[in-house]
């Protein structure tokens, strides 16, 4: 952690370069990764980081940079790199609001466990029972290459010039596992995997069932022909597709004539038994932010609720004129300038489970994975063609595995074409992006690339 | 940057807890991103990274750590706390501790050197690229460019007796065009960079790369969505060597293969591909985008012949998977940053050169799809299967290039895939990209002439 006393010194000495409004933001980060394979620990990295960036006003414009190293010269050589770039970069320096002007109420981040207090032996024995029990499930299984724990845990810090500091805490954990089986020299694997808020909560039974299930499953798969099928989309591929679309909300991504939703805030963009929403204060899911990133109090908000569009959220650095904020300023990292973001997503579920939903159509095409988000959708217009697995069902019942096949559509159309949700939801998050908690989905006329 | 004095105690540290390999990697960097967006600059920051890595073995097993801060004592229990890890592990047997034994400086001297650069004139080429690009027809509705230069240095020392400081220059330009028709939107892309100093831009051709995006994303805008199924698929040449990249170039990382975790286990020295395909990976080439002096391991990098002739001969190593399989580091220990422990990753990655001109292989396809630009590709390792989206493509129709066609995916089994390619062309080019795995975010080059892939399932829309 930074020490008031180099924190003092930092603004004074900026003070003394004569950049105004510095803020200070800083995130002290604690991890710890474990990796068990053939009952041993394969891999262990433990870190604990701190970086600041520095943002200050030059002159009317807008600079900014980040330091790792904390002494004194990488501090002035990080305002002469300000010096030189603020009046060629010519961003506007925008005022932002004092920090906690609002007299919000700050919630108390009780789920909070630092990776630094993480038991590993604890960890390491529970990862060990589970390899011992996944590696002797069947013949058929040729390796566990992993069954792995990381815990993250940050304090981020942001402090302004004669301005009260303000902190907020997050801590979370995943739990993996991956089995590879053979058989007559065709290998397939499957994977599990779970975020939760601490250890006990990530249940290693139930990952090493759905991975083993889905390993030998996939051993028989075969791909099936092209067309459109009757589809019910798994809650974890739903969790990854909608993840990975949810900037299509940011107003940057309307700034930048890449959403559709421009100027559709209380236009139906969906069916309407869809709802999403953020709650950066949930106590089952990544984030706890009490502040965005700019300093602005945050609250749970729509959006899109029962079909219809409800908010598109911003940051100082895209809002227009004639919106209100949305405390939606976030950084990757130190590294990253604000930019806009969501913190943790909801879809709210349907009445059915994802079993009673495949029950209903009879005959239908079940999506159990996709692989390649990155490579096959396009955040530009909303395009995906992601290669996949799943499972045929005929009358209700699982007629075969399918491979080499891949789902195709459009965000926007999926939106619309969405035909029933599940009540059962699985939450995905990957560094670096919103969490999602998600339902299943069932899609008629669904196109899928095979033969 | 660190003293040998403080190394050396890190590597006691680690020795003394048992550890019987030890490695210290510290890392000083300068970096310039910007990015543009027409003629606004989005961000723009200069900046640097500073940090230590520490990694150490127990047998076969790892361990890793890093801080950016310096005081010695916190490294040493950094050091001690990793290792403390594996103290109910199997008793490990450790070698005697070689002695750092002089710096061995390997470094690549750029003539310009980015810190030295101002950031005006970084800029100026930026807007020159925006201008240019949206000058190329009134429906570029957007340039969007980023510039990123890295003066990169860095001291690998280990308990081997290894003690190396190296300099790497990196610099590279991502160009994004897009062309808005009638309610679609399209991307067109280039990406050029290389490894050298800020001498690379003394002969840049602005026009020709800002055009090139901007051409790609008209020639897609308003195009047909393509049809889903199998067809012959002919991958232009450069950047077109992803599909290789991720068909098969991941599943011969040694760090796979150690683990059982590739569809080529146990395949050295069997046909895995036709015979026209020759695969090298070379870290050494000069001047490339995806090449060092030295790996991030302090290995010097090499030419590797993954597939000579369709026949398997080696993988690509690291130190510890080198460890696991009983055999030598062949360069290829890679790493984003001291934030990441090293392992065996691709550099410069391409299909060699066949016999078959370009325009041989076009007028032997009757019926196929064209790519001409890839985007991006993923691949699981454990079965092959692999997937690419596809920026620009056109229908191939009785030897000639009909429609443009927009959404195509390419997907399969790099194994299969390998044994289907049936006309390699004479025109080898090697392409910019990154790679995104487990040590992080690495600069790599893929590469191929064209080729043709006899048999492919394409993704599509209809």
């Amino acid at each position: 952690m930074l020490s008031e006393k180099m924190e003092k010194e930092i603004l004074e000495l900026c003070k003394i370069e004569g950049l105004e409004d510095v803020s200070l933001f800083y995130k002290n980060t604690s991890s710890v990764f474990i990796s068990v394979t053939e009952d041993k620990i394969d891999k262990y990295n433990s870190s604990e980081n701190v970086g600041i960036n520095i943002s200050a006003n030059i002159d009317g414009f807008k600079s900014e940079t980040y330091i790792e190293k904390i002494d004194m010269d990488a501090i002035k050589e990080a305002i002469s790199n300000m010096k030189n770039t603020s009046a060629i970069n010519k961003k506007d320096y925008k005022k932002l609001e004092n920090i906690k002007t609002n007299d919000c109420l700050e919630v108390e981040n009780t789920s909070y466990i630092s990776a630094l207090d993480i038991d590993i032996n604890q960890v390491a024995q529970e990862l060990k029972r589970c390899y011992s029990q996944a590696i002797v499930l069947d013949e058929k299984i040729s390796s566990v290459p992993a069954v792995t724990f990381e815990h993250h845990s940050s304090t981020t810090i942001l402090m302004r010039q004669d301005e009260e500091r303000i902190t907020d805490t997050e801590s979370y954990c995943n739990g993996s596992i991956a089995i590879v089986s053979i058989e007559n020299g065709r290998k397939s694997d499957g994977n599990a995997y779970q975020v939760a808020k601490k250890f006990s909560d990530i249940d290693y039974d139930d990952m090493m069932k759905e991975a083993f299930n889905e390993s030998i499953a996939m051993l028989y798969a075969e791909s099936i022909p092209t067309g459109k099928y009757t589809t019910v989309i798994r809650n974890n591929v739903v969790a990854d597709l909608f993840a990975f679309f949810l900037p299509e909300f940011y107003q940057k991504s309307i700034k930048d004539k890449i959403s559709k939703f421009e100027n559709q805030i209380g236009e139906k963009v969906a069916n309407e038994m869809i709802s999403i929403y953020e709650n950066p204060l949930s106590d089952q899911a990544v984030f706890f932010r009490n502040y965005d990133d700019e300093g602005k109090k945050t609250s749970k908000k729509y959006l899109i609720e029962k079909g219809i569009l409800k908010n598109i959220v911003n940051s100082s650095s895209d809002k227009t004129e004639e919106q209100n904020f949305t405390a939606n300023a976030y950084r990757d990292s130190y590294k990253s300038s604000a930019g806009t973001s969501l913190t943790n997503c909801f879809i709210e579920g349907g009445e059915y489970t994802t079993d009673e939903m495949i029950k209903n159509y009879g005959d239908c095409m079940v999506i159990s994975s996709v692989d390649g988000i990155f490579a096959g959708a396009n955040t530009a217009n909303g395009d995906f063609s992601l290669i996949s697995k799943g499972y045929l069902y005929e009358g209700g019942k699982r007629k075969g595995s399918v491979e080499q096949i891949t789902i195709n559509g459009n965000f926007y159309d999926l939106l619309k074409n969405i035909d029933q949700l599940s009540s059962d939801r699985y939450s995905n998050y990957y560094y670096g992006g919103p969490f999602l908690l998600s339902p299943a989905i069932g899609v008629k006329e669904f196109m899928i690339g095979g033969l | 940057m660190i003293s040998e004095k403080i190394i050396n105690r890190i590597l006691e540290a680690a020795t003394d807890a048992g550890a019987d390999f030890a490695e210290v990697f510290a890392e000083n960097k300068y970096n310039t991103t910007i990015s543009m967006n027409n003629n606004s600059i989005d961000n723009g920051v200069v900046s640097r990274d500073f940090g230590i890595g520490i990694r150490v073995f127990f047998g076969t097993n790892s361990a890793y750590t890093y801080t950016s801060d310096l005081d010695e004592e916190k490294l040493i229990k950094l050091t001690k706390n990793i290792c403390a890890a594996y103290k109910n592990e199997k008793n490990i047997v450790i070698p005697d501790r070689k002695i750092l034994t002089g710096i061995e400086k390997s470094i690549i001297t750029a003539e310009k050197h980015f810190s030295k650069i101002d950031y005006a004139r970084k800029v100026d080429l930026m807007k020159a690229i925006v201008s240019s690009g949206r000058n190329y027809d009134d429906a570029i509705s957007r340039m969007h460019v980023n510039y990123l230069d890295q003066e990169q240095k860095v001291i690998i020392a280990n308990t081997e007796g290894l003690y190396k400081e190296d300099d790497r220059y990196k610099t590279r330009f991502l160009i994004s065009a897009f062309a808005q028709k009638d309610g679609d939107t399209r991307t067109g892309y280039v990406g050029p960079g290389a490894m050298r100093g800020f001498e690379y831009y003394d002969n840049f051709d602005v026009d020709h790369y800002a055009h090139e995006a901007a051409r790609s994303a008209m020639a897609m805008v308003g195009a047909d969505y393509c049809k889903a199924g199998q067809m012959s698929v002919i991958i232009e040449n450069g950047f077109g060597g992803l599909m290789v990249h991720e068909a098969c170039g991941h599943s011969l990382e040694a760090c796979r293969i150690a683990n059982n975790n590739s569809e080529f286990c146990g395949k050295v020295g069997q046909k895995v591909a036709s015979d026209l395909v020759t695969l090298v990976d070379d870290g050494s080439i000069e001047n490339e985008w995806g090449s060092l002096n030295i790996d991030d391991e302090g290995s010097k990098t090499q030419k590797n012949v993954l597939i000579e002739k369709g026949v398997l001969k080696t993988f690509m190593t690291d130190k510890l998977s080198a460890k696991k399989l009983g055999t030598e580091s062949t360069g290829s220990g890679r790493r984003e940053s001291y934030k990441y422990a090293p392992t065996s990753r691709m550099t410069n990655t391409y299909i060699d050169k066949g016999e078959s001109t370009r325009d041989e292989i076009f007028s032997n396809t009757e019926h196929g799809l064209y790519v001409k630009v890839i985007n991006a590709g993923s691949v699981n390792s454990v079965t092959g299967e692999f997937n690419f989206s596809v920026l620009e493509s056109y229908m191939v129709e009785n030897g000639k290039i009909t429609k443009p066609v927009k959404g195509a995916t390419l997907i399969g089994k790099g194994g299969e895939v390998l044994k289907r390619i049936d006309m390699v062309g004479d025109n080898l080019k090697i392409g910019q990209g990154y790679c995104f795995a487990e040590s992080g975010a690495l600069y790599i080059g893929a590469g191929q002439p064209t080729v043709r892939i006899s048999n492919m399932t394409v993704g599509g829309r209809d």
